[in-house]
């Protein structure tokens, strides 16, 4: 068994606040382990702590104590901060440069070079579906699109790991739905994904493994059906059940002396009719 | 490797400085002061009407390069910052010295920029100047030295590379940029007039006073060994500078510049961003 993509043992930070140097703790103890080639879910509210773990895998921040391992080697190593590829919440690139050379750029101070980063920075731009906009100003870009090129800029080194925080926040549904299939598509290629977000719907999607973070410390951590496992409620989902064959099932129910938590028809969700209404449209209109 | 990432991060932050707003506008406001002060005529004989436009000139130079410096220097620290550009360029194997350095030389080639636009300006305005009124005198000898002009920003532009450093260093633990330019323009005043707080106490006869005559000198730069430009430019009318004063200057600004770069890495290592 080879080494987690992240590790962190017994990790703490404390800061100091104003002159007097009062400390605040802001992770306590945290051990965590991040398997490779799976999508973690760092959630918590508000100061909880999860930037500040960020910022200790990604070397920014040193911990007051414990220990932080990219991949068997320290966090804030040359060769740890290699291995990753950080996208910061509502990231705001450089506006006077198109797409390309913002990833070209981010390409080369990764050390790539020549023929081999132009090569990369199109497949890169390929599979974050930006290569039909890459030569406009990332000025013009819509919140999604500068979203996608951030992707990019994360991924243009090939890291191992990949750190995105809050990649869904402002996104409308269709950006956040190009978002989660090129995070799916990337975690079947073998990268490991921690994300950072305060989007549980869209978490519960994507992510395989889930951490709850609350005033610095783990509070909840798992796979997500073992975590989200089945309550004692059974739910059944019949299709097209006339009003009358309803009221046999109920009344069926019922002489089993089953009680009925709850009943009615099912719903769906408003993201699915803003989705389905917005591709419908854009089919019809390029078939006519 | 440590020198292209250096490089290329330098080249984003020139690219960054020459495209904004504040740059432009100071280098207009720059170009059209040396342009208007060659239509003051106070003066009747031609070495002071010269040296009149060249005090005008370079005060105009030194004033709105120091602003320009102290100002574009905070403002693309703090973008960086502000923006997570940084964050997103320092989660990978950079360095923070080398992102330092790539800054610190990015924005030396955007006051070079301005150095040279101005210094060609100036040079010539003055050489048409200096012609009419040799030829209204009937002089034959050059009242202006043009090579030395650009000598002379040459020391601005060495001038403005330790303002840029002791910025850095300044930013380099300040949490805003409004605070960074007050700051820094205090630690300026401080550095214009350290000399004649120097000279005063190393006249004392006390040790004590002498000491802190010499910690004066050695701690803190002391920029008014930048203003020789009358010396250099009208060297006809004034005595010449003794030879090795311009590499002497040279030496002491990249010291000073290297101190104060030291500083702003050593700040900037452990900051948060």
């Amino acid at each position: 068994m080879g080494n987690p993509a992240i590790k962190l043992s017994g990790l703490t930070r404390d800061f100091s606040i104003g002159l007097r140097g009062y400390k605040l703790r802001a992770l306590d103890e945290v051990n965590l382990e991040i398997p490779t080639g799976r999508i973690f879910g760092l959630l918590g509210p508000n100061g909880s702590g999860k930037s500040t773990t960020i910022k200790i895998i990604l070397g920014l921040l040193r911990p007051s104590s414990g220990q932080c391992d990219i991949l068997g080697v320290p966090a804030g190593q040359r060769e740890a901060r290699s291995r990753i590829g950080y996208l910061p919440e509502s990231p705001f690139f450089y506006q006077f440069l198109t797409g390309r050379e913002l990833v070209r750029f981010f390409a080369a101070i990764s050390g790539l070079r020549g023929r081999a980063r132009e090569q990369q920075v199109d497949v890169i731009l390929e599979t974050v579906r930006m290569l039909g906009s890459a030569d406009r100003l990332v000025r013009t870009y819509s919140k999604g699109m500068v979203q996608r090129i951030g992707l990019a800029q994360a991924l243009v080194h090939n890291p191992d790991i990949l750190i995105l925080d809050e990649p869904m926040s402002g996104l409308d549904p269709i950006g956040t739905r190009e978002v989660i299939e090129i995070l799916q598509d990337l975690r079947d290629s073998g990268k490991t994904i921690l994300l950072a977000s305060h989007l549980l719907s869209r978490v519960e999607e994507i992510c395989d493994e889930i951490a709850i973070l609350h005033k610095g410390q783990i509070v909840c951590q798992g796979s997500l059906p073992e975590i989200t496992k089945a309550s004692e409620s059974t739910i059944f989902k019949i299709p097209h059940l006339s009003p009358a064959k309803e009221k046999a099932v109920q009344e069926a129910l019922r002489l089993l002396d089953i009680k009925i938590l709850e009943f009615g028809k099912d719903r769906r969700r408003l993201d699915d009719v803003f989705l389905t209404a917005i591709f419908d449209q854009s089919n019809s209109a390029k078939e006519s | 490797m440590t020198f292209l990432r250096v490089f290329l991060i330098a080249r984003i932050t020139f690219s960054e400085g020459v495209r904004a707003r504040f740059f432009s506008v100071l280098l207009l406001i720059s170009l059209g002061l040396l342009l208007t002060a060659t239509y003051f005529q106070q003066f009747d004989f031609g070495t002071s009407e010269l040296k009149f436009i060249l005090d005008f000139s370079f005060g105009a130079v030194l004033f709105f390069g120091s602003v320009l410096t102290v100002v574009i220097t905070t403002q693309i620290f703090f973008n960086e910052i502000e923006h997570r550009t940084a964050i997103s360029i320092l989660s990978r194997a950079i360095s923070r010295w080398e992102f330092l350095l790539g800054k610190l030389f990015g924005i030396a080639t955007l006051l070079f920029f301005f150095c040279l636009s101005t210094g060609i300006l100036l040079s010539f305005l003055l050489g048409i100047k200096a012609s009419e009124l040799a030829r209204e005198s009937n002089l034959t000898e050059n009242l202006v030295n043009q090579i030395e002009i650009f000598q002379f920003l040459g020391l601005q532009w060495l001038k403005f590379i330790v303002l840029t450093a002791m910025t850095l260093c300044i930013a380099g633990f300040s949490r805003s940029s409004l605070y960074t330019i007050v700051v820094t323009f205090l630690a300026i005043l401080v550095c214009q007039l350290q000399h004649l707080a120097a000279e005063i106490y190393a006249g004392s006869e006390s040790m004590i006073g002498r000491l802190f005559a010499w910690c004066l000198n050695t701690l803190i730069p002391n920029l008014q060994i930048y203003n020789i430009g009358d010396q250099m430019v009208l060297s006809s009318v004034n005595e010449p500078l003794p030879s090795g004063t311009l590499w002497g200057i040279c030496l002491y600004s990249i010291i000073y510049a290297a101190i104060f770069f030291g500083l702003a890495v050593f700040l900037f290592r452990n900051r948060e961003i």
